[in-house]
């Protein structure tokens, strides 16, 4: 099956207060398939996290979007709050990076995920609770009969995070959203949570928006991923195509600063300067600062999207240079 | 060579209501001039705690912290703000490590006016060359935190730790709270100040990877004891104890062919309050017997500069 759970095309998000605007996305467009973990990987201050809230429609109301969102088809950009509340957790479910304080610390985790569920009309509490109780095993949660009636200050950070994703998988959604899930979890929990995850969307057929910048989370879960930079994503493509034939200067110089065990680097690259104030227009290539194979065009013409293989879409001026040609095969490039 | 900083049985216990809770329970290590040691754990294993002790920040009950042959734990409180000159620390993150109200030149100056009399003009030279090793200018001088990146800020955090010029720097994740992109920045400053001004280490963090770019040794913490020491190199390459072994085969690779090697540890870290009689990791170790439930592992020397505590450890390259 390859129907198109979640389709973003040419989605801005512009905040604006009286000094100035920030354009925090600047013309994102992508597709999450049905069955499909897609990994969604940048900076701090790239504008993934606004880009899945946007998804939810949980933009607050300084936000001014344009452009298109649709979950099965469905337009969630002005869409109302009643249609709202019926595609969330009934149709998108979200988990959050911080479970601590996605949680209500004066509720039982067990209430409030029974709750979560209830809120979608006509289940009843002892059904509700009933699929809690399953979910909370089925994420492995040990006893839990015994972690339905605790505080979530009883739980540690991993258990916690289980109990987000029971919480957001007992409502059946058709995608979920997880926005830095295993940031703030140690390395054994995160690997726990990955091959959890693993497991459940092979099982449920359940498509995952997984938004992190750890590319080692991606190389170990994802499908597909995209990277995003300065408000657009600058390349797309299968796991394997952008992590190990990376085509845009960004994504190889993010991969060179990622220290690897057993690789016993004398000296760690990294990129010099900084993202780019997005208050402010970018004319040309957003990446240019920052880049060393810029040219004259770089810097006052912007890329456009190139599909350099099938599947693999690159936002440079650069996708056509000798070193990256014989890899190219489709036309039609800058 | 004689160690720097020179740790022994190391103690720190919490009266709690549940009970007694030893958050750090018997550490000793050495940490020898110029040397980088790392630290590492998974959170609540202590290594924090050893950090703040060393510094006294928070009172050990019991073993001792020589440093340069003096026992720092004993001094009285006027004596030890003469030796904590020589060590400093670099804290995880730069977004509340530094105070929003005050400019740069006040941060970094700060540690130089409660020792010395520097005043005016002086004491912002000496900032001002402070800000220099850390590869910051004159202009930032005058400038609040908010203003600079997480990257930059760490650096005057760093700058503010060895505006006293002292010899050993701990540095508890210090780059946990950056992005990638600029996390290799402030790993290869701390190289490159290293080698210029003969500094020793203490590096704690999470993060393997990070120490095996950055540390000579390393000691791998569970539940408040060492269960693992040795040279980077021979730790990572040939894990002698369970843990160790699966804290490593927890590390995402970027290389996605490599994605079935992730192997997570089953279970988790049981409750300081509530330790089994034996060896603490023995509900998650599949190595685990009767003599690992009745009995504490010491940590042994198995060779020369390698110890571990476990009673059936990976002997398996050791042998020849």
């Amino acid at each position: 099956m390859s129907d198109t759970v979640l389709s973003i095309q040419d989605l801005t998000v512009d905040f604006c207060s009286f000094e100035r605007t920030v354009h925090a996305v600047r013309g994102c467009s992508f597709d999450v398939k049905r069955g499909e973990i897609m990994g969604l990987v940048g900076e701090s201050g790239s504008g993934k996290s606004v880009t899945s809230m946007a998804a939810l429609g949980l933009m607050a109301t300084s936000a001014e979007l344009s452009g298109s969102v649709r979950v099965n088809g469905q337009e969630i950009i002005g869409a109302s709050a009643a249609e709202l509340r019926a595609i969330r957790g009934n149709k998108i479910s979200m988990i959050f990076q911080n479970p601590l304080t996605a949680l209500n610390p004066f509720l039982r985790v067990g209430r409030q995920a029974v709750d979560a569920v209830c809120a979608q009309g006509d289940i009843r509490r002892p059904e509700g609770q009933a699929r809690i109780l399953e979910a909370f095993g089925e994420v492995r949660l040990p006893d839990p009969e015994i972690a339905f009636n605790k505080y979530p200050h009883q739980m540690s950070g991993g258990q916690l995070q289980r109990v987000m994703i029971a919480m957001a998988l007992a409502c059946q959604p058709d995608l979920l959203i997880a926005d830095e899930p295993t940031t703030a979890l140690d390395v054994t929990v995160q690997a726990q949570i990955i091959i959890l995850l693993r497991e459940l969307a092979k099982k449920v057929n359940l498509s995952v928006l997984f938004i992190t910048h750890d590319l080692g989370v991606i190389a170990s879960l994802c499908d597909r991923v995209a990277v995003m930079y300065a408000g657009q994503i600058v390349e797309s493509g299968t796991t394997e195509q952008v992590l190990c034939a990376p085509a845009h200067p960004y994504t190889t110089k993010l991969m060179q600063t990622v220290p690897e065990i057993g690789s016993l680097k004398s000296e760690l690259s990294y990129i010099p300067g900084q993202v780019p104030d997005l208050a402010r227009p970018v004319s040309g290539c957003a990446f240019v600062d920052r880049c060393d194979m810029v040219m004259d065009r770089c810097r006052t013409l912007a890329p456009a999207v190139s599909e350099i293989k099938a599947g693999q879409m690159v936002r440079c001026h650069h996708a056509a240079t000798p070193a990256q040609a014989e890899k190219v095969q489709i036309g039609g490039l800058l | 060579m004689t160690a720097l900083l020179s740790v022994a049985d190391l103690k720190k216990q919490y009266q709690t209501k549940a009970g007694l809770l030893r958050a750090v329970d018997g550490v000793s290590f050495d940490v020898a001039s110029g040397e980088t040691v790392a630290l590492v754990g998974e959170s609540g294993c202590g290594k924090s705690t050893v950090a703040l002790t060393l510094l006294q920040l928070i009172k050990n009950d019991g073993g001792t912290v020589m440093f340069d042959g003096i026992d720092f734990s004993s001094l009285d409180d006027r004596k030890r703000k003469k030796y904590r000159q020589n060590l400093s620390i670099v804290f995880q993150n730069p977004y509340s490590s530094l105070n929003p109200k005050m400019k740069v030149v006040d941060i970094v100056g700060e540690p130089l006016k409660a020792i010395s009399d520097l005043k005016g003009r002086a004491l912002r030279q000496q900032v001002e060359l402070h800000l220099h090793n850390v590869g910051l200018g004159p202009e930032h001088l005058n400038r609040y935190p908010h203003e600079f990146s997480g990257g930059q800020r760490q650096r005057i955090a760093i700058a503010r730790a060895l505006a006293l010029e002292p010899k050993l720097l701990i540095l508890d994740e210090p780059t946990a709270a950056l992005d990638v992109s600029v996390q290799a920045q402030v790993l290869n400053l701390l190289k490159d100040l290293q080698a210029r001004l003969d500094l020793s280490f203490l590096f704690i963090s999470h993060n393997l990877a990070t120490v095996e770019y950055i540390a000579d040794r390393v000691m791998v913490m569970y539940l408040g004891r060492i269960v693992e020491s040795g040279s980077v190199k021979d730790v990572f390459s040939n894990p002698a104890h369970p843990y160790t072994k699966a804290l490593l085969a927890s590390i995402p690779s970027i290389d996605p062919g490599k994605r079935d090697q992730l192997k997570p540890l089953s279970g988790e870290v049981p409750s300081p309050l509530y330790l089994p009689p034996g060896c603490a990791f023995q509900g998650r170790c599949d190595k685990a017997d009767t003599t690992c439930a009745a009995q504490k592992p010491e940590l042994k020397t198995i060779m020369t500069d390698r110890a571990v505590a476990c009673f059936h450890p990976n002997m398996g390259e050791f042998n020849q």
